[in-house]
């Protein structure tokens, strides 16, 4: 009888427990930016990307805190034939948001489409190019493999970004697999994402996830506005603080200021060598001098722009990968030290001598150039006066022009009207794969002379080489390697002077449970659906 | 009354070519601006030019193509909030329509208690609103604002403390300029009481120019309201020009051009009008 009591009592002891889990409220967060796309296969900018990355589902997942790939809707998967093959073996009884059955179709109907040039899906570049899909196999519903034309390198991660879409759903991409689905949205305002009433994914009491009700995305543009509503707890997630506000915040709320250390993102400053640049020869000759860009890189205090910029909140860099990308980070480069000295001697062994306090070319022309930048980011605006004072000691005068961002990317990509460019490379993933398009020399990305025909210098040559190398390449330690020596050839030539990696700062409410912030995006919503509020608030529909 | 209706004509003629003007400058210079056209995902290195080229990142349409497009009723689809403009500016206009009804009610009752405290309770007593006055008008409408979103306000106050320095110093000096006439004084002289001076001889003469300024504020109003709601974060139709104009996004820009232009001509044109050519 007793046993029979307690039996009877289960149900309602896991009733209780289900009841304790932490479940409810609304979190509310900003986007810098009105999302340009809502379909998952065309996300081509940050907000887009956090609304997809809130909705879709996917078959592997980096965790953001370990860079370890993790299981999602493939349970498990294996890679044969030296990179060129790779099988799933899907979670079984997963369903899209509208009750429609996930299986192996849906992965091949995805695919098909990412791989569609029609569609010309930016999530799907990679499976037009280096990963191109020669066969699928399904043999049961809950398997598939993918057979690819030649080995692909970090073959799992292209399955990080590529979201799952239903082949039957009647509401098409509306379907989806992730933690929420979107309820509302109203242009330049906000984004409501609720939970996903089917999403697969238990806790490890076996309460189902997500533990949000829903997700509220406001799109606000101006930053000081949005701490301003975090500290009065309208909001209770900032993803990306710059140091002042951080500073600030630190002071007022040491509890709510997160720092999860050197992001992915580099400030960066490179002189324009194209050709077709309507600029004179004799500047197009100093730029192109390697012993002119060394003794600028030399000349610059990196520790100073880590001091005054950015309050200490970032790394001195010496290359295009910062810590935060534990693999491919080459520990071997130190940052150039500031050394006035050794950039004098560099510049008279190049033929630049100096009279009075100005700097003089070979051609006695005075050395003086323009940089670029974009407008209204105040670090940067701190960062190109620092420049200016360090250069100063050489007898190097720089004017800075700050452009808002469509007149910088038309000077940058268009008419080449520019010396120099001061700039961050952000937005970018771990793998060196994703650097691609700054690397090789025909690409219109190339920052410092783009779209060349062939490679202009023996080194820019070997640049493309080691890319496409370790492209190529399945094993992780050959692609390493391939890698470090690109990032020696760009420490030596300096074609792009690293200036440092800020931090990835961020705001945590103090109601917030759950998150696991990483310098790698979305920093605090990669694992969204385990986030909870402590003293959950209460949603508008 | 004929040359009201005729003035009125003119007023209608002149706002309609005026409105059209502004539609074609403000094409114009967003034409020119540099970096029209440009799509910002060019800046995205992992995209390549093939995707970009299929993406459409277009170089811009010529600064004729929206003016013409909306002589057609076709106020066309915005391509910064990916929405068509009729639907934005409908979604928009209630909250806008709301600030603006607010911030004016609580300007022109600022205004008023402020005359009337120097006027007809005790002249002494203008020195604070005065002051205040001096103090707002000095002070730029987006710090206003900005000082309203910080102390938690509407933006409808916002609008207000933008609007009251100069609807008080304007209502004030009108009915001052009232107050020195030789039949003000005559009246005063023999007794006849301070709310008889200024209900007969201050204000039922006043009404006209009172009338012309109600109509100048509101577009004094539509002055404020970009500031106040971009910065207040308030979802309305400033905001929107105010994103539109970041965004240079052109096809949203010019309807919103239109809009407001349409409506501070028509409260120029009600304000001409009331005042009967005595504006001052």
């Amino acid at each position: 009888m007793k046993k029979f009591r307690l039996l009877l009592l289960m149900p309602v002891f896991f009733v209780a427990l289900l009841a304790a889990a932490p479940r409810g409220g609304e979190l509310r967060l900003c986007l810098r930016g009105e999302p340009k796309s809502l379909d998952p296969l065309m996300v081509t900018d940050e907000p887009s990307e956090v609304v997809r990355y809130l909705t879709s589902g996917i078959l592997l997942r980096r965790n953001r805190r370990t860079q370890q790939l993790e299981p999602e809707l493939a349970s498990a998967w294996k890679v044969g034939n030296a990179g060129k093959r790779i099988t799933f073996h899907l979670r079984p009884d997963v369903r899209f948001s509208d009750g429609t059955p996930f299986d192996a179709a849906d992965v091949e109907y995805t695919l098909r489409r990412l791989a569609d040039p029609g569609l010309a899906s930016p999530a799907g570049e990679i499976f037009r190019t280096a990963a191109r899909i020669q066969r699928f196999e399904r043999p049961n519903p809950l398997e598939i493999s993918l057979e690819f034309a030649s080995p692909v390198s970090a073959l799992e991660d292209l399955f990080d970004e590529a979201p799952l879409l239903s082949s039957r759903s009647p509401i098409k991409e509306k379907a989806v697999l992730g933690p929420f689905r979107l309820a509302h949205y109203r242009r330049g305002v906000s984004l409501r994402l609720e939970r996903n009433p089917n999403y697969w994914k238990v806790d490890s009491a076996g309460a189902r996830l997500p533990y949000l009700d829903a997700i509220l995305l406001e799109i606000q543009l101006n930053r000081d506005i949005e701490l301003t509503r975090f500290r009065r707890g309208e909001l209770q997630l900032i993803s990306n603080l710059d140091a002042d506000s951080f500073d600030r915040l630190r002071r007022q709320a040491p509890g709510e200021a997160v720092d999860a250390g050197a992001s992915l993102e580099s400030e960066m400053l490179w002189f324009n060598q194209s050709p077709a640049a309507p600029i004179a020869e004799y500047r197009k000759a100093w730029f192109r001098s390697r012993a002119f860009r060394r003794a600028i890189s030399e000349a610059i205090s990196r520790k100073d722009i880590v001091r005054l910029v950015f309050r200490g909140l970032a790394v001195e860099a010496a290359g295009p990968f910062s810590p935060a990308a534990k693999f491919w980070y080459n520990p071997r480069l130190a940052p150039p030290r500031q050394d006035t000295e050794s950039a004098r001697k560099r510049l008279a062994a190049a033929g630049f001598r100096r009279r009075e306090d100005r700097l003089l070319d070979a051609g006695g022309h005075a050395v003086e150039f323009s940089l670029i930048t974009n407008s209204g980011n105040r670090n940067r605006a701190r960062i190109a006066a620092l420049l200016q004072e360090d250069l100063a000691k050489l007898g190097i005068k720089v004017n800075v022009a700050a452009l808002d961002f469509p007149a910088l990317i038309e000077r940058l990509n268009h008419t080449h009207d520019y010396e120099a460019c001061l700039l961050s490379l952000s937005g970018i993933d771990l793998d060196p794969n994703d650097q691609m398009n700054v690397w090789l020399s025909s690409s219109s990305h190339h920052p410092w002379n783009p779209r060349q025909a062939k490679p202009a210098t023996p080194w820019e040559a070997d640049i493309d080489r080691l890319m496409k190398q370790q492209a190529a390449s399945y094993d992780p330690q050959e692609r390493k390697r391939a890698v470090d020596r690109l990032q020696e050839i760009v420490y030596e030539q300096a074609p792009v002077i690293y200036l440092v990696h800020p931090y990835a700062l961020m705001a945590v409410g103090a109601s917030v449970r759950g998150t696991e912030p990483s310098a790698l995006k979305p920093r605090l919503l990669w694992n969204a659906e385990r986030l909870y509020l402590e003293r959950p608030v209460a949603g508008k529909q | 009354m004929n040359s009201r209706v005729s003035r009125a004509w003119r007023g209608i003629a002149g706002g309609s070519a005026t409105v059209a003007a502004g539609v074609l400058l403000a094409s114009l210079l967003v034409w020119l601006s540099p970096g029209y056209g440009i799509d910002e995902r060019e800046a995205d290195p992992t995209l390549s030019d093939a995707t970009l080229a299929r993406l459409g990142a277009d170089r811009g349409r010529g600064p004729l193509t929206v003016p013409r497009r909306m002589l057609h009723g076709d106020f066309g689809y915005s391509p910064a909030l990916q929405a068509p403009v009729g639907s934005l500016i409908a979604e928009r206009g209630p909250a806008t329509l709301h600030s603006l009804s607010g911030g004016l009610a609580m300007a022109w009752t600022g205004a008023a208690i402020g005359v009337l405290l120097g006027l007809w309770l005790a002249p002494r007593a203008r020195l604070l609103p005065d002051l205040l006055a001096a103090v707002l008008l000095a002070v730029p409408a987006a710090l206003v604002s900005a000082a309203a979103f910080l102390a938690g306000a509407p933006v409808s106050a916002a609008i207000a403390l933008a609007l009251f320095p100069r609807l008080y110093l304007f209502a004030r000096n009108i009915l001052c300029s009232m107050e020195s006439q030789p039949h003000v004084l005559h009246a005063r002289a023999h007794g006849v009481s301070g709310r008889g001076i200024f209900q007969h001889a201050l204000v039922r003469p006043a009404l006209p120019e009172l009338a012309a300024l109600a109509a100048a504020s509101v577009r004094m109003a539509l002055g404020a309201v970009i500031p106040a709601e971009a910065i207040c974060d308030s979802p309305g139709l400033g905001q929107l020009a105010w994103k539109a104009t970041l965004g240079r996004d052109l096809a949203l820009l010019a309807p919103l051009t239109l809009l407001m232009t349409g409506i501070t001509v028509f409260a120029n044109m009600l304000s001409g009008i009331s005042a009967g050519g005595r504006t001052r």
